[in-house]
């Protein structure tokens, strides 16, 4: 049987944000069979649709690149593959392009997030930044105290109605990745803000060299 | 913070947000000034989301309601724990999940009422609802607070918070009583008293009713010509009845999440102590061409990689095999799994049970109820063993290993041998699948032994039955755990505290409404999970009311007794209930209904023979 490789790529914006990874994959299961598309199913005993994340997004987390692979068994336009299901995906989630993939999972190395607070926090973050950030971290080992401020690096960091805006970039990847709320979090924990209350937003996959993850 | 931030706020603060979001695929928006809405319904499952999106009776009526342009019909689940802290602190009322708008400003609040351990649920909705508890306190600034499902056949113990139920099934009905409010609007005295005369509504402030000095009913009173016993409504041509071509297709996991098709509705088996065998009936059945159109446009709309075939008894649907050939002709190729729950022991074909297994291989379920055969013939489960252990050896033999049983224990006229032979009957089954031959190779076999406790139920046999004190039951569960010495055989049995309390809702009269109001007050809520159940409680606020639980639970009713739902009409006569509960005494099984009818009374409300 043919399998053509197929990257997707779509936004998640707004209440979309609250569903989880898992729930994210049973959906576009659902959706992919909804569009009638000729995806390809594992073979075997309980054969099941073929569907992978190159990288995962936390719950409650928006995005403007996300993306997800899939093999298709005929060959289809890219664009109808985007139509089809655009048709069939809930509001807050949007495919955009559609194209083979030009690079494997391990090629990931960054992400950048738009990140807002409420209030008033650049002098409180530029401190905060300044200062080894040691977190935390869950690994396959166990719990462990790691220092993650190497790992991310300071893009912008501006005021605006009332809200605080930064952009971070962090080491992400199938086998390194920290998250921008462990730093937050433990940015809120030292002065005292309210952690649930910051808007992150995924902007870009990069690779090591600083291209767009493709 | 206005309502929309708050809910915002709530959100990020909770887990599993997306059971308060909405938005999901195929749930209906609309909007209340540009579509001229003149009834908008929050349809209320008390419990948590996954469980209230499982539930095929809320999909029905959820489309029905909504298929009318004026009509616009939203969900409302009970929120966990942490989203009712969140709530509280933010002064957050109950909102419906399309429109996040409270439910106190609907104008209709509709609950299904699934099983008793629903109600302090209920309440709590209301509550959070800013919904006055009880019918008497609210005016026309408030909703008409609704109920159906299948404890509305004794709705008593709510009674004093509900304005009207709405008895049996509701696709004719609902849509009545919507044309009711289109003629009355909010004026409540009048649309209650006209809703009483539409039939199968129970107006329960138009009855009186009056108690003895033994705490037995004396008198139930209409008023205002209400009628004097309320039938049930059922559904004539079922392979007519609206079927929804879409359901909401749930953003998390629901615990049934899947297409479901309702295949029958009713059943002709007659067990003595199930209530849905007595309640839904007469049988009425659909075609295989009417069902496999209804499943493909399902799964076309949804997405959903599983279908299951739900009712009473799936294999007494007459087209049961035809349906299976034109469900196996797509799915496979669309690869949908097809599950099959609720299949009888007794004809379990060989063939079905290779159409099933086409499709997928899991555990096998049997209810056999009682472990041995005189008592099988008291509760008219009409298996023998013979069939218990033909079904099991075909199972086997096409390749399942695991076998599941289900029991009851309480039954009338149970004694210490029929607990042996709940036992004996697991490790028959686990000695059959060492014997034979063309057992699966290289597997060992996994038999579990699921124990509830028998709860007596209105209209059915037993209602007249006492039922086990707790110690009893738990005496019984730990006997039966003495008698198992192979690790083949594990056993599950139910909390007999959390059966003691259904046992009495279920044959509960009014005065318990203020047992639950105290209940709801003490901030007892989603008592269907266990760990929020406390027996404690219940003893307590029974206590303050001057109730005895054991008149309600633990008493033999005379066949003269009024009952408290004795002004309710499901079809069965109270003289076919007597006879059936004195064949039960005298271990009679009685035939199914395509054997012999048993002369029930339910066909009355069909207008013809059953058959």
């Amino acid at each position: 049987m043919m399998m053509i490789d197929t990257r997707v790529f779509y936004e998640k914006r707004g209440r979309i944000r609250y569903i989880s990874h898992l729930d994210m994959n049973r959906l576009m299961q659902r959706a992919l069979a909804r569009a009638r598309l000729p995806v390809w199913f594992t073979q075997g005993f309980n054969p099941h649709l073929y569907l992978t994340f190159p990288l995962p997004l936390s719950l409650g987390f928006e995005s403007r690149y996300e993306m997800m692979d899939i093999r298709l068994t005929g060959p289809l336009p890219a664009e109808e593959v985007q139509e089809r299901l655009n048709a069939q995906l809930p509001e807050g989630l949007l495919v955009f392009e559609v194209a083979p993939p030009q690079m494997g999972a391990a090629q990931i190395a960054f992400c950048d997030y738009e990140i807002a607070l409420p209030g008033s926090a650049s002098a409180q973050l530029e401190e905060f930044l300044n200062a080894p950030i040691v977190v935390e971290k869950k690994t396959k080992r166990g719990v462990s105290e790691v220092d993650i401020r190497p790992h991310l690096k300071l893009l912008s960091l501006r005021e605006e109605e009332r809200k605080t805006l930064l952009s971070l970039r962090c080491a992400s990847g199938p086998v390194f990745n920290v998250n921008p709320s462990l730093a937050m979090e433990a940015f809120c924990k030292k002065y005292g803000h309210d952690a649930p209350d910051i808007d992150y937003l995924k902007t870009a996959v990069l690779t090591e060299h600083g291209e767009r993850f493709r | 913070m206005n309502h929309q931030e708050k809910i915002e706020y709530a959100l990020r603060r909770v887990q599993k947000p997306a059971r308060y979001t909405g938005g999901e695929l195929n749930s209906v928006k609309k909007d209340v000034v540009r579509d001229g809405i003149r009834q908008h319904i929050a349809f209320c499952f008390p419990d948590l989301y996954e469980v209230g999106m499982s539930h095929l009776g809320m999909k029905i009526l959820y489309s029905l309601y909504n298929e009318q342009p004026d009509v616009w019909c939203e969900r409302v689940f009970m929120p966990d724990s942490d989203m009712c802290e969140q709530m509280r602190a933010l002064s957050l009322p109950l909102f419906a999940l399309e429109s996040g708008d409270p439910i106190g400003e609907f104008d209709f609040v509709a609950f299904t009422l699934q099983y008793e351990m629903s109600y302090t649920t209920v309440l709590t909705m209301l509550k959070m609802g800013n919904i006055p508890l009880r019918s008497a306190e609210r005016d026309e600034r408030h909703p008409f607070v609704i109920a159906g499902g299948p404890c509305a056949c004794n709705p008593e113990p709510v009674a004093d918070f509900i304005d009207l139920f709405l008895l049996g099934e509701g696709e004719e009905m609902n849509l009545e009583l919507c044309a009711l409010y289109r003629e009355t609007g909010r004026s409540r005295q009048e649309f209650l008293r006209r809703a009483a005369q539409i039939p199968g509504v129970y107006v329960p402030s138009l009855y009186t009713v009056c108690y003895g000095e033994d705490g037995t009913l004396l008198s139930i009173t209409p008023r205002e010509g209400a009628p004097e016993r309320v039938e049930k409504r059922i559904v004539r041509e079922l392979d007519q009845v609206f079927f929804p071509q879409k359901f909401v297709v749930p953003f998390i996991g629901a615990v049934h999440d899947r297409a479901m098709l309702e295949v029958l509705r009713g059943c002709i088996r007659g067990c003595r102590f199930c209530q849905a065998g007595f309640i839904y009936r007469p049988l009425r059945e659909k075609h295989a061409d009417t069902l496999n159109r209804d499943a493909h446009a399902l799964c076309e709309s949804t997405g959903f990689e599983e279908i299951s075939l739900t009712s009473l008894s799936t294999s007494d649907l007459t087209e049961l095999e035809p349906l299976m050939d034109q469900l196996l002709s797509w799915t496979e190729q669309e690869k949908v799994n097809l599950s099959l729950p609720s299949l009888r022991i007794d004809n379990f074909s060989p063939s079905l049970v290779e159409k099933i297994a086409r499709v997928r291989k899991s555990g096998l379920t049997f209810a056999p109820e009682a472990g041995t055969q005189r008592l099988r013939d008291v509760i008219n489960k009409n298996i023998t063993e013979e069939e218990i252990f033909s079904s099991c050896r075909t199972a086997f033999e096409g390749g399942y290993t695991a076998v599941k049983l289900y029991f009851m224990i309480g039954l009338p006229t149970e004694t210490e041998e029929d607990l042996r032979g709940i036992v004996d009957l697991a490790q028959r089954i686990v000695d059959l699948f060492y014997q034979l031959p063309g057992k699966p190779k290289g597997k060992g076999v996994s038999v579990t032994v699921s124990v509830s406790s028998f709860v007596p139920k209105p209209f059915t046999p037993f209602q007249f039955e006492p039922q086990d004190t707790v110690e009893t039951l738990r005496q019984k569960q730990e006997f039966l755990r003495s008698l198992i010495h192979s690790r083949k055989i594990s056993l599950k049995w139910h909390n007999a505290d959390v059966s003691h309390v259904e046992g009495i809702l279920a044959r509960g009269d009014r005065r318990l409404s203020a047992v639950l109001e105290a209940l709801c007050e003490r901030g007892v809520y989603l008592e269907s999970w266990e760990e929020r159940f406390h027996p404690e409680l219940w003893e307590e606020c029974m206590r303050e009311q001057g109730l005895s639980a054991a008149f309600y639970a633990n008493r033999r009713r005379d066949y003269e007794e009024t009952l408290p739902w004795g002004m309710l009409d499901y079809g069965v006569t109270h003289t076919f209930l007597v006879r059936e509960n004195q064949q039960a005494h005298r271990a009679v099984a009685t035939p199914h209904c395509r054997q012999q009818c048993a002369g029930c009374g339910a066909n009355r409300l069909l207008g013809r023979a059953c058959f």
